[in-house]
């Protein structure tokens, strides 16, 4: 444990040096990022100028909605990012490279990258939860923190976990990238209070991709319309079901693994 | 003729490498389908929500016929020489690119083309079957005149042109920063907004409607939209498309004087 910890902070350290490298581009990365997302807020504010509510939703609680999406996604995407790049690697053959050190093939695909770009995910979540917070008057006790953080890392592991599964795919399928997308893409339903959709996409969201877990269920936890602790094991049993089966998926498809190069 | 030669071989080889992910834009269609899907549903909530039928002259059909067109047009507008120059800068092919006896400007103009070849056949035209089920299974009662889609064909030619322009100068911004993707982001954001792409520009307050007048986005996506659909009366169609004219001619001489300046201060990474 004490060593890979080591090993990880040696990554990370050297993949600063190359966002330093490229700071114009980074800092410019991060603002156009919030200037898109505030674009699409925008989108959302308008809105509102013609409805006084979105089926019960105001627009500051769908604001938190907002701020609940980001902040998983940001964790995810600050960690795990390289899996994006496993269906490159594997064509490449550059893959090999993670097979033959003495470490565990997952973390250290994860911890060659660390991706500083999700920093903008991760200001805008809290930023936006530091404007609801108070705007709706919700009160945050020293529990309701610590359950706000399991819902976060309950998220993280859902987004990694169906990252981890569509790009294992890319053991068998050539171009699996865009499959990672078209998953990943589903969570743009979780922008918006689940209750404007049908009963068939929810379940999707709960059960099938459960997105639902990532930004819906705390948030309505945050607002008090339901209660965290049941809300909470489901959301960790679908973590957990959610990880072991694509970790085990991985470790399968590394079994059928043939490299590309020579 | 002999022109069109030159640069033909651009147009194919881009077409020819977009084929090889056929697979991908399969998937690209349907995530762009899953964007309608969300949209869809938040108008229908709108719609409810606000118990009007009608929202600044559109109905939840209307709307629902917007979405749609919304994604056609944008598709066939979709010109992006930003990522060609920052791909030819990163790899340092911009400096053979330059000494050839073909103009860089046009060459990523034709490179531009054969994406939009490929988007007519694996987005626009499934897009349009889709919408024309629709159109049948939710009587969206959506109609097309033969001289409203005359009109309609060369506003898109003229939005592709500002849109080829005006991305080509953010493009030409990556000469100044060596990387690109911040200025891609940039320019996404600013054109979401402006363009009318997310929501009808009508439904913004007067200030922000009035900005978006005056700036090129909305001529790319918001004009082609309203006169497929209709909303442009006879009257206007001159001024509107001279308008769109108008600022071809704005964005060409910026380019222009852009990239005389660009030239002077290019940096070339390997070779």
């Amino acid at each position: 444990m004490k060593r890979y910890l080591k090993i990880y902070f040696s990554f990370v350290k050297q993949f600063t040096k190359t966002i330093v490298e490229y700071r114009a581009d980074f800092i410019i990365g991060i603002f156009s990022f919030l200037f898109v997302q505030a674009a699409g807020l925008a989108a959302i504010g308008v809105m509102f100028r013609f409805i006084p509510d979105l089926e019960g939703w105001t627009f500051s609680e769908v604001l938190l909605i907002y701020a609940l999406f980001q902040l998983p996604r940001g964790v995810d995407h600050l960690i795990t990012d390289n899996l994006w790049m496993l269906p490159i690697y594997v064509k490449q053959g550059t893959f090999d490279k993670y097979l033959t050190k003495p470490m565990n093939v997952l973390f250290h695909m994860v911890a060659e990258r660390f991706q500083f770009e999700a920093l903008g995910e991760l200001i805008l979540g809290i930023g936006l939860l530091a404007y609801a917070i108070p705007t709706l008057s919700i009160t945050m006790t020293f529990m309701n923190w610590v359950y706000l953080i399991f819902f976060i890392i309950i998220g993280a592991i859902i987004y990694t976990s169906l990252k981890l599964i569509t790009a294992t795919a890319a053991f068998w399928l050539k171009n699996s990238q865009s499959l990672i997308e078209a998953v990943y893409e589903f969570s743009s339903f979780t922008q918006r209070p689940l209750s404007i959709y049908p009963a068939g996409i929810r379940f999707l969201l709960v059960y099938v991709i459960p997105f639902a877990f990532t930004s819906y269920f705390p948030t309505v936890y945050m607002l008090g319309r339901q209660e965290p602790i049941p809300l909470l094991i489901q959301g960790t049993i679908t973590a957990l079901v959610f990880g072991f089966i694509s970790y085990r998926f991985w470790l399968f498809g590394i079994s059928r693994y043939e490299s590309a190069g020579n | 003729m002999k022109f069109f030669k030159k640069y033909r071989p651009f147009i194919r080889g881009e077409i020819e490498s977009a084929l090889e992910y056929r697979m991908s834009l399969v998937i690209w269609f349907f995530i762009e389908c899953l964007y309608i899907l969300v949209a869809y549903f938040t108008w229908k909530a709108v719609f409810r929500s606000s118990g009007e039928s009608v929202i600044e002259g559109y109905t939840f059909t209307a709307m629902v016929v917007y979405l749609f067109m919304q994604r056609i047009v944008f598709n066939l507008t979709f010109i992006q020489p930003h990522w060609y120059i920052t791909d030819d800068i990163k790899s340092g092919s911009i400096a053979m690119q330059l000494i050839k006896p073909i103009n860089y400007q046009v060459q990523l103009f034709f490179r531009g083309i054969g994406t939009i070849a490929i988007n007519l056949m694996f987005f626009v035209g499934p897009f349009f079957i889709l919408f024309i089920i629709m159109n049948q299974v939710l009587n969206l009662g959506f109609d097309l005149s033969w001289i409203n889609l005359g009109i309609f064909t060369i506003s898109i030619v003229f939005g592709l042109l500002i849109n080829f322009l005006v991305s080509y100068s953010f493009g030409l911004l990556v000469f100044f920063t060596i990387g690109g993707f911040g200025i891609w982001q940039l320019k996404r954001g600013v054109e979401m907004l402006f363009s009318g792409m997310l929501i009808p520009l009508a439904l913004f307050p007067l200030w922000f409607q009035r900005i978006a007048d005056f700036l090129p986005f909305s001529k790319v996506i918001y004009v082609p939209i309203r006169i497929i659909m209709g909303s442009v009366e006879m009257n206007e169609v001159v001024s509107v498309l001279t308008n769109q004219l108008l600022w071809i001619g704005i964005m060409f001489i910026v380019t222009t004087l852009f990239w005389r300046k660009t030239t002077k201060k290019l940096v070339i990474m390997g070779g």
